[in-house]
């Protein structure tokens, strides 16, 4: 038996509804709320090496998108998933391992389906000194 | 200085024997546990400003604003706890020290504190460190005169002896002789 994945109008364009045709009768996958609706890419520039960083969707910060030790320069992750279009996400910032200490950086961006770009200007603590 | 952050129960513990606490050495710990890869995971910790140069080797003294529900909190145990070195703020309801058992904790803030850099590099808050020291000598004074005045005294059972107890009811403070015709008592 061959099957055939069908989507059209406004349904397919938000991915919210599929058929799936199968011979003679017809299957309906239903998108769940907590599918992603696409996938794009979250770019974080002009982050410190060795800054640590978390990616949550700001609506829900149970939901990590991402985290980890920045190299230095720009961090590209992709395939970020989003149940959202666009989705506000929040993005955490933070370097104290190093001879400067930084204060703690909380901001946002907009993921769309072309991603988002958001630049780091991460602001040296004057008060914190190297333990 | 040893701190343990609790990020479940927003606590910054202060671990035995530690009794005093330096705004800058908080504020060091706080930053280090929030870029921690646990840290991240949580909220900001605290807020911190300060030390805007005022002229040569004096400039504005250091506060730390606890953020949210936040607290310092002492190891449990019967002595006197000190905050210095700057404000410490902030906290649920504004009150920035949780709850300890036996514990007082003297919290020595200041509205035009400045930190004076010493020859051997340290810092002060709003105080010289003499008048801290005074202050805090002052602080065990006076808590222990109101032990002696209103805490459980026990008469020995020879009538010879007066043994007064510290704020658990069990530590000896201070102890007594008391003299043949009772009229006297002198401390033993």
């Amino acid at each position: 038996m061959s099957c055939r994945m069908t989507s059209s109008g406004v349904y397919g364009t938000l991915q919210s509804s599929k058929s799936l045709i199968c011979g003679s009768g017809w299957q309906s996958v239903v998108r769940q709320p907590t599918d992603p609706l696409f996938y794009a890419s979250i770019t974080l520039q002009n982050v410190l090496s060795g800054s640590r960083y978390w990616i949550a969707q700001a609506s829900n910060l149970s939901n990590v998108l991402a985290t980890g030790t920045a190299p230095g320069g720009d961090i590209v992750i992709a395939g970020i998933p989003a149940v959202a279009n666009p989705m506000l996400v929040e993005v955490r910032v933070r370097f104290a391992s190093g001879t400067t200490k930084y204060q703690p950086l909380t901001t946002y961006g907009y993921l769309s389906r072309s991603g988002v770009v958001i630049y780091v200007a991460q602001v040296e603590d004057t008060v914190a000194e190297l333990s | 200085m040893a701190y343990s952050v609790d990020f479940a129960s927003n606590l910054i513990e202060v671990t035995f024997p530690q009794a005093e606490v330096l705004a800058q050495d908080l504020i060091n710990a706080i930053r280090d546990a929030e870029a921690s890869e646990k840290g991240i995971l949580y909220g900001q910790i605290a807020r911190a400003s300060g030390k805007e140069t005022l002229g040569p080797s004096v400039a504005v003294g250091i506060t730390v604003e606890l953020l949210g529900d936040w607290q310092l909190h002492f190891w449990p145990g019967n002595y006197i706890a000190k905050v210095a070195g700057g404000n410490l703020v902030g906290g649920p309801g504004s009150d920035p020290i949780a709850y300890s058992a036996g514990v007082q904790v003297l919290l020595i803030q200041s509205a035009a504190s400045t930190v004076i850099a010493t020859g051997g590099g340290g810092a002060a808050g709003a105080l010289t460190q003499a008048q801290e020291d005074a202050l805090y000598a002052a602080v065990l004074e006076a808590n222990k005169a109101r032990k002696m005045l209103t805490n459980k005294a026990v008469i020995s059972v020879d009538k010879a002896h007066v043994t007064v107890y510290d704020d658990d009811g069990t530590t000896v403070l201070h102890e007594f002789d008391i003299s043949a015709d009772k009229l006297t008592r002198t401390p033993a």
